[in-house]
């Protein structure tokens, strides 16, 4: 155990001195047709009143850890390649150790002023919502913490990228410009993935999983106005873990729907932003041959960012997920003898300031109050069934990115 | 005394009434293909979407930093797109690995360099330019 955590911090020093060594020599490219690396490192604290979150938060938990390096090579003006390493620590959520985040080709068909056409295959980035392709990149995002109810920290290893072959295109009608993204392949499921989605008993596996992931964006005037859905379709075959023989599970199928509807306004100091999902879940046989359950959660938030002078970023936002859209206030969880029903919802309200130093360099801190414990995970807090139905959280993070 | 006031009100003035940016234009490399180009290809090469010219060259897109004032005027007046609109796309290229940003040079002076040196390349001064080493166009 000791072994292991020295060869975390190894690879994390490593990492960081590569970036710091390489970042002044790599950032700048003289053509379109050099090599260009880039790079980002975040460090956050968590610190919880009641309750934890991505580690022990309360005693404050460091477990919020992002690091990436990567390079891209434009071949000719139509062939692009590119890769990236990560290194993330979201408490228990992603795997040890550095792991490859994308390494694709992307090859350009079609690439004209009002329209344009494209395949690209290997590792991708899954394109779902506003934020999910950067969300590893804290200049990316507009406060430390996604919304947890649409982009859950807990399960961030799955809707990273996937092994798959795409088409993306865009077409410009008027003032608009619509963009999709489909791709297709497997989803990276590790073998602690399913504990971490609270639908499974303890070691459950997904084999021979199938994805989908597609989205169209519409942007109005230069993204004054943005608008997409996203949709996710994945399926798999489950296998339980270890028998127990009090509670038998057998072989079954699992398959996940996700819709993401979003919506959002721009001008030069302010942003609005929504986001709407509905959550689908199917599983076939696995609690009993023959037997199917269907469980649909929902979520959304609204937020709004200002800057309130240049470089300083003030976010509020309201953030509300119901894992069971038809057990909102959880009294059939109660019923069912699964309490407490505070498990059944999150309501967190977020208050965020940013700084950013100058083009590298960003400064967060950010303030949740949270009514229920819907995103809350059993890993991280043992006494799960005593959770507090209140609590707040305080951050606080430094990134930096070239 | 009296000088050491005034530069101080100088920059205070300065700094309360930043001077006015000239008229930011686009420029390119003399042998581009081109006299003028719509706002939505303008926003279409800058947004990195459009890869080459009509004779199949490459383009090059060079910039300032997004905060260079000269950046921001060019940004809000000649694509009409709000700068972190831009950045936002260009972020989405770089982090997940589906395209490049444009190339970031330090000043006007490297800006002309490189697009001057770079067959296909594309920038923007506020500078009166329009010679052998560069071209300006027009933006409809």
């Amino acid at each position: 155990m000791v072994l292991r955590c020295v060869k975390l911090k190894l690879t994390e020093w490593v990492l960081l001195t590569v970036i710091g060594i390489l970042s002044p020599m790599l950032a700048g490219a003289d053509t379109e047709q050099s090599i260009r690396w880039h790079g980002f490192l975040s460090q956050g604290l968590i610190a919880t009143d009641d309750n934890n979150f991505l580690g022990d938060s309360e005693s404050i938990s460091s477990e919020l850890t992002e690091v990436g390096i990567g390079a891209s090579w434009n071949a000719t003006s139509r062939i692009h390649f590119s890769a990236q390493a990560l290194y993330l620590k979201a408490g228990d959520s992603a795997p040890d150790g550095v792991e490859l985040d994308f390494g694709l080709v992307d090859i350009n068909l079609i690439n004209d002023a009002t329209h344009g056409l494209g395949v690209r295959a290997g590792r991708l980035k899954n394109p779902y919502g506003f934020y999910n392709e950067t969300r590893d990149v804290m200049a990316t995002r507009a406060s430390i913490l996604l919304p947890e109810s649409i982009y859950p920290d807990t399960l961030r290893e799955i809707y990273h990228s996937s092994d798959s072959i795409g088409l993306h295109g865009y077409k410009e009608i008027g003032s608009t410009l619509f963009q999709f993204d489909v791709i297709s392949g497997k989803p990276l499921i590790g073998d602690d993935t399913l504990d971490d989605m609270a639908l499974f008993a303890p070691g459950t596996q997904s084999k021979n999983n199938e994805l989908w992931v597609g989205r169209l964006m519409a942007e109005y005037d230069g993204g004054r106005l943005r608008g997409g859905i996203s949709r996710v379709n994945l399926t798999g075959d489950l296998k339980p873990g270890p028998v127990n023989p009090l509670f038998p599970l057998f072989d079954g199928e699992l398959e996940l729907d996700m819709t993401l509807f979003s919506l959002e306004y721009n001008q030069l100091r302010w942003q609005l932003t929504a986001e709407y999902q509905i959550f689908d879940a199917r599983i076939k046989d696995y609690y009993l041959p023959g037997f199917s359950s269907e469980n649909t959660g929902e979520s959304w938030y609204l937020q709004a960012r200002y800057e309130f002078m240049p470089r300083w970023y003030l976010l509020a936002r309201y953030d509300v997920y119901y894992g069971n859209k038809d057990d909102k206030d959880g009294k059939d969880r109660v019923a069912s003898g699964n309490p407490p029903s505070y498990a059944a919802f999150a309501k967190d309200t977020t208050f965020s300031l940013r700084y950013e130093l100058n083009e590298h360099w960003v400064l967060s801190t950010e303030l949740h109050h949270v009514s229920g414990i819907g995103w809350l995970r059993s890993q991280d807090n043992a006494d799960y069934a005593n959770l507090e139905k209140n609590w707040n959280m305080l951050l606080f993070q430094v990134g930096y990115h070239f | 005394m009296k000088g050491y006031i005034s530069v101080i009100l100088v920059i205070l003035l300065n700094l309360i009434f930043p001077p006015d940016i000239e008229a930011v234009e686009l420029i390119v490399h003399p042998d581009t293909p081109i006299s003028q180009v719509d706002r939505n290809v303008a926003r279409g090469i800058f947004s990195m979407r459009m890869r080459e010219w009509a004779d199949g060259t490459p383009i090059t897109v060079y910039v300032l930093t997004d905060r260079n004032p000269i950046h921001q005027k060019f940004v809000q007046s000649i694509l009409a797109m709000i700068p972190h609109q831009l950045r936002r796309s260009w972020d989405r290229y770089l982090y997940s690995g589906i395209g490049s940003p444009p190339i970031q040079v330090k000043n006007l002076e490297e800006m002309l360099l490189k697009i001057s040196a770079t067959p296909g390349a594309i920038g923007y001064t506020n500078e009166d330019m329009n010679g052998a080493e560069v071209r300006k166009i027009e933006v409809n």
